[in-house]
């Protein structure tokens, strides 16, 4: 393998450094109107009457709608989500009304001048607290709702949008044989993705019938599917675009302003409309990763063997749990981390609120439960006078492991062992601090300390996840590879052209991977998410080479006289392996071979290959087990940090992050998926975080959310890679997308427990929290 | 309404336009100059900046009718035709980009900033660039990159 | 929509006639405030009169009656003037940690001052330096800054006033200043509390707050320093001087702890440079 595992620049880059990149936010069209929206100033409140007559009125604009007038709901797993509030707004900064006028600013005016008439009803805010019998019911219908049936278990007549069970073994006996029983509560606040293009789409509603849309998007077919299903319009009447996308992290996918956008161009004679969220909107109206309460019991033995646990996730899915359960399903069968535990009970439940509303953000559920997990196994093995690493090397999955899920663990699943291994290894773990260190300390105010946590996950995906890859000869020989998952930055386009190039044993140079995403021209992907696209892409890609190369072969062999089997490919030739200089170039039969006298044969070669998940079931609804799981990427962080004690302030001195990743496919991409996935995770470690007043959010501006500039990025970032090969992986590979920022938080909240015997419980550990830790410690 | 003339990447444009125009939605919208990013509107995210008269300010922050009578530079601009500028390979050479929205207002304040300070420390430059928010990187391979291409400037005085 | 003016007068006088008939007129300099605040709609002006077209407004020089900073000049500007670090290096701190770098190549230091946040970060060096302002009026009039801040984003300027610059006297031979910004992040943050000082053998001990009070704080302890315990009494005085609210930022407990933190810091750092 000469390309597969070498470095390749993203095959984009020239657009991306000249500004030459076209955003959904830089694209105007002929007649093109603006919205704007009007949101709710309430957390809940029924909405009596809205007034838009003065506002249809001002002249520019072309249309207001409410509510009431697109009684349509959307959602991917839970279909709860109106496009607009009716009858009631469930959190503040709801769309409430919008408008399409001819320039942003008369959209703008138009918005001022719609009245309505709110009366407020209790709010509740608190996912526990959502939980008791007298709590304001967030969604009254709950029961009328549709939804994934048999994936997903809402509890109509509460504020339970889903409740997920796993039972393993008997978690009573196993309390039974503990020595010692450990509980703790841990809390994550919601926070937001933060893509530096914000969410923007345009649609225009034909007077055919026909939707055309160009969107800010991860996903474009789920957009088409999922705009189909809420309108009730056939998908082959969608067609979605996803041009250029500035950032996801998960809050792209799935459907957002889409829908809007479609049925205000409708409203106005069928122009169409565009609409790009103000930062503002995207901090209060858009989506934004749940926030989480955890309650763990971990029983273990005086040996250090975890006999029993059973925990309890509150998550606060905000409004809507339109992606949202699904974050509870997979923080549920992740939910113990990657040990192996013979008794486990697990109750996750994605709970209504208030609130913003969640969605999928990087590693969904698993930074978040990781955070409680690794930090209790720290905790755990402190008190029982245990080294952490030690702790965990005695409870770590390995060959032969169970799964909470039932699912059996082989040479060949991975390995968090040697993650760990490879991790404490580098950021010398158990090295004594020396005198002199010890003195400096002292002097200064500033300690050290190092922390170790693990992390694993899986693609979280319905069971018959698909994607599709077409590769499609050009005069030249040379290739256009065309699939549907979308490349915001990631890089994976640039992976599958290198694993097309191997596969054709062709230089990646020769590849094209065609950038302007179209639901009607691309073979179809599910969702651009869970670290999937390289996974399934990948292995799509290799079977479309494959066919591609069979028909290369079927034209050889005629040409040449010589049975397909003793063709081999190479040097972008066809040849007879015995006799190489007997040989078609691909050129020759890219578009047809023909004979010296004007006879033609083949034609022009498209080659198609399709992977959809393998083995996966629905998990059982009352013990959780099945298998969810089609490859299980692991890692661990090491991490050595420096404490203020004056201030409070974390510097993190270094952070190394192993990963088992199968078979590392593109070396410079991949560690860049690390180092950015890093920073992402220290951003939800130390200081990002959703703060609200009675509701109302707070952190909606840049000023108030802070996120990591680059003098807040550790002095060193240092990735590892262990190739345990994924025996159905694209040569050998696994996802490692998500990753990185997952267990961020937990090494370093274990590495300020090493430096000063201070348990942090709840992120971000901002300086204040972590002094006010320090100074209660007296 | 107020006419204006606007000198953008060496050529003069004559617009009318309304006083409370900002530079970037002039660039983007009366010139179609794209590239220039609006990422927050406030001041905060670095993605709109360009430079006027060599220096790197955020669009956002400047109102196209004080922006008259002086140079403004953007990504546009950058590159002499095919020819990218150093910056910008020494970007794709370190990979120091991955959505690439940031990307034209992080390359336009590195070009600011080199001019002015032509041998930065990496302290110096995590300081210059922390105006410029960036989701995807961590940062880590922009600061490798400037590094690198301050070392060449400095090696070979090679400066486009 | 209300149509915006935009104009942009050569003369000091001028201005001031334009600003003084025009009650919805507002100053741009550096604009970094202004524009936000005109985009969120907090405030709607009419007209916009840009000064920077006002040649005495860019004056930028150091002389024997200190450093003189003209309303135009930008923080980097001043931050890059030769003896700023020489001379004034609090000031020049604090014009460090302000906002980002291109943010300062508009913002300007009487702006800074103008917004009147009660987390400019060069406020509390400023008044500690016991800088003063060259208000244009029908006339130019000289006002110290400890008189020009009233409030929370209030100052004391009269309708159709504006300051054309500002002058920080010339430290005495041997005199410090040094300013601790503490925020969320290590990047671009509004601070939590900023902490300056100015010191000097000859019996000056100044210090200056900024976001624990409405407006930014001076604390004058000459009469400390022949104490033994000064540091002790200053941190004292200091607390008592200040009333700090709770925001997203931080508490009210965490900026007191953090005030008399950098307090000692200061009065420590301060001393210890000029003993060497």
């Amino acid at each position: 393998m000469d390309i597969i595992g070498s470095s390749v620049h993203r095959i984009e880059s020239v657009e991306k450094v000249t500004g030459e990149a076209r955003y959904t936010h830089d694209i105007k069209m002929e007649g093109m109107l603006y919205a704007r929206i009007l949101t709710s100033p309430y957390p809940h409140a029924k909405i009596l009457s809205i007034d838009t007559s003065r506002a249809k009125e001002l002249p520019g604009v072309f249309a207001v709608l409410t509510g009431e007038e697109i009684p349509y709901k959307v959602g991917l797993y839970m279909v709860d989500k109106p496009v607009l509030a009716q009858g009631k707004a469930r959190y503040q900064g709801e769309p409430v009304a919008a408008v399409a006028a001819v320039t942003e600013e008369i959209a703008r005016e138009a918005v001022k001048l719609i009245r309505v008439e709110y009366e407020p009803v209790q709010p509740v805010f608190d996912p526990v607290e959502a939980l008791k019998p007298d709590a304001p019911l967030v969604h009254e219908k709950l029961g009328e709702y549709s939804y994934v049936k048999g994936v997903f278990f809402p509890e109509p007549g509460t504020n339970v949008a889903s409740h997920i069970k796993i039972r393993k073994g008997n978690v009573f006996e196993g309390f039974a044989k503990a020595d010692r029983i450990i509980e703790n509560d841990f809390y994550l606040p919601q926070v937001n993705h933060v893509p530096l293009e914000t969410h923007s789409s345009i649609a225009r509603w034909g007077k055919n019938g026909e939707i055309e849309i160009w969107t800010s998007a991860q996903s474009p077919f789920a957009v088409r599917n999922l705009l189909s299903v809420s309108l009730g319009i056939s998908p082959a009447k969608i067609r979605v675009h996803v041009p250029y996308v500035g950032g996801g992290f998960g809050g792209k996918a799935g459907i957002h302003l889409e829908p809007l956008v479609a049925c205000l161009s409708k409203a106005a004679d069928n122009r169409p409309v565009k609409i790009v969220a103000t930062r503002e909107e995207e901090f209060n109206t858009l989506p934004v990763r749940q926030g989480l309460k955890a309650h763990i019991k971990t029983g273990v033995t005086k040996e250090g063997r975890i006999v029993a646990e059973e925990i309890n996730y509150y998550w606060d899915a905000g409004s809507y749990a339109d992606y949202g359960v699904n974050i509870g399903r997979a923080g549920a069968y992740a939910g113990a981390g990657p040990y192996d535990i013979d008794n486990v009970s697990i109750d996750s439940y994605t709970i209504y609120t208030n609130h913003v509303f969640g969605t999928a953000y990087r590693g969904f559920g698993h930074l978040e439960v990781l955070w409680a997990i690794e930090r209790q196994m720290d905790i755990a093995a402190h008190e029982l006078g245990m080294d952490p690493y030690d702790f965990r090397m005695k409870n770590l999955l390995r060959p032969g492991s169970i799964t909470i899920t039932g699912e059996k663990i082989n040479e060949n699943t991975g390995s968090v062992i040697k993650c760990l291994e490879a991790a404490a290894k580098e950021i010398g773990w158990g090295k004594p601090k020396t005198e002199e260190e010890l003195e400096e300390e002292k002097n200064t105010g500033r300690v050290r300390g190092k922390g170790l946590a693990v992390l694993h996950k899986a693609p979280a995906m319905p069971t018959n996840t698909g994607c599709a890859a077409i590769l499609k000869f050009n005069d030249d020989g040379t290739i256009n590879l065309l699939v549907s998952g979308v490349d915001y930055g990631q890089g994976t386009y640039t992976t599958l052209a290198m694993v097309a190039a191997e596969q054709m044993k062709m230089p990646v140079e020769k590849i094209k991977v065609v950038y302007d995403n179209d639901t009607d021209m691309m073979p179809y992907d599910w969702q651009t998410v869970a670290s999937r696209f390289t996974f399934m892409g990948g292995n799509a890609v290799i079977r479309a080479a494959d066919d591609l190369i069979n028909q290369m072969k079927d034209v050889a062999s005629r040409v040449l006289r010589a049975p397909k089997e003793e063709l081999e490919i190479g040097n972008e030739r066809i040849y007879i392996k015995h006799n190489p200089d007997e040989y078609l170039t691909y050129r020759q039969v890219a578009l047809g071979y023909t004979y010296p006298n004007g006879n033609a044969i083949g034609g022009p070669l498209i080659g198609r290959g399709m992977y959809i998940a393998q083995g996966l079931t629905n998990l059982d609804p009352k013990t959780g087990q099945g298998l969810p799981a089609i490859d299980w990427t692991y890692g661990a962080h090491g991490v050595e940090i420096e404490i203020d004690t004056n201030t409070g302030d974390i510097r993190v001195l270094k952070i190394v992050s192993a990963f088992d990743v199968g078979k590392v496919l593109n070396k410079e991409l991949c560690e860049e998926q690390v180092v950015g996935g890093v920073l992402q995770g220290l951003g939800a470690a130390i200081c990002e975080q959703y703060l609200y007043r009675d509701g109302v959010l707070l952190t909606r501006t840049f000023t108030d959310y802070k996120v990591p500039t680059s003098m807040d990025v550790p002095d060193e970032i240092f990735p590892i890679f262990i190739e345990t090969p994924q025996l159905d992986g694209p040569f050998g590979a696994r996802g490692v997308a998500e990753h990185p920022m997952i267990s961020v938080p937990s090494a370093i909240g274990n590495a300020v427990y090493n430096a000063t015997g201070v348990n942090i419980y709840e992120v971000p550990m901002t300086p204040e929290k972590v002094y006010f830790a320090l100074k209660n410690r007296a | 309404m107020k006419d204006i003339i606007l000198k953008v990447n060496g050529r003069k444009y004559n617009l009318r336009i309304d006083e409370s125009m900002t530079l970037l939605k002039v660039l983007r919208e009366e010139l179609e100059l794209t590239g220039t990013k609006e990422g927050c509107g406030e001041g905060e995210c670095g993605a709109c900046t360009v430079l006027m008269d060599g220096k790197a300010v955020n669009s956002c922050l400047v109102l196209a009718c004080e922006a008259e009578g002086h140079d403004i530079t953007t990504i546009e601009g950058l590159a002499d035709g095919e020819l990218l500028s150093d910056i910008q390979e020494a970007f794709i050479e370190h990979q120091a980009f991955q959505c690439g929205f940031c990307t034209p207002g992080m390359i336009m304040t590195i070009k600011g900033f080199l001019d002015e300070n032509p041998n930065p420390t990496e302290d110096e430059i995590e300081e210059a660039i922390a105006g410029n928010l960036c989701r995807c990187t961590g940062y880590k391979p922009i600061v490798a990159a400037v590094k690198d291409l301050v070392e060449r400037r400095g090696n070979d005085g090679y400066n486009r | 929509m209300a149509a915006l003016e935009y104009i942009k007068p050569t003369d000091s006088i001028e201005a001031y006639n334009i600003l003084k008939n025009n009650p919805g007129a507002k100053v741009i300099a550096g604009g970094t405030d202004l524009m936000v605040m005109m985009r969120n709609e907090s405030i709607k002006p009419e007209c916009i009169v840009d000064i920077k077209g006002i040649e005495a407004t860019h004056i930028l020089r150091f002389d024997e009656n200190g450093l003189y900073i003209g309303a135009s000049c930008t923080a980097n500007e001043v931050m890059n003037f030769g003896p700023v670090k020489e001379y004034y290096p609090g000031l020049y701190d604090a014009l460090k940690g302000l906002a980002t770098y291109q943010v300062r190549n508009r913002a300007t230091v009487v702006g800074n001052l103008c917004n009147a946040s009660p987390a400019a970060d060069t406020a509390p060096v400023l008044l500690a330096m016991g800088a003063y302002l060259d208000i244009q009026g029908p006339a130019v009039w000289q006002k110290p800054l400890l008189e020009f801040f009233t409030g929370v984003k209030k100052n004391s300027l009269s309708q159709g006033e504006f300051v054309q610059g500002l002058t920080v006297p010339r430290p005495e031979p041997g005199e410090k200043s040094i300013y601790y910004k503490k925020g969320r992040i290590k990047g671009a943050d509004l601070s939590i509390v900023g902490v300056a000082g100015v010191f000097s053998r000859k019996g000056k001990l100044r210090i200056g707050l900024g976001s624990v009070y409405t407006t930014p704080v001076l604390v004058v302890a000459d009469d400390l320093l022949d104490k033994d315990d000064l540091k002790d009494r200053l941190v004292e005085r200091v607390l008592n001087s200040i009333n700090p609210i709770t925001d997203t930022r931080a508490s009210r407990e965490y900026r007191i702890d953090m005030t008399r933190y950098y307090t000692f810091k200061v009065a420590e750092d301060l001393m210890r440079e000029a003993s060497i």
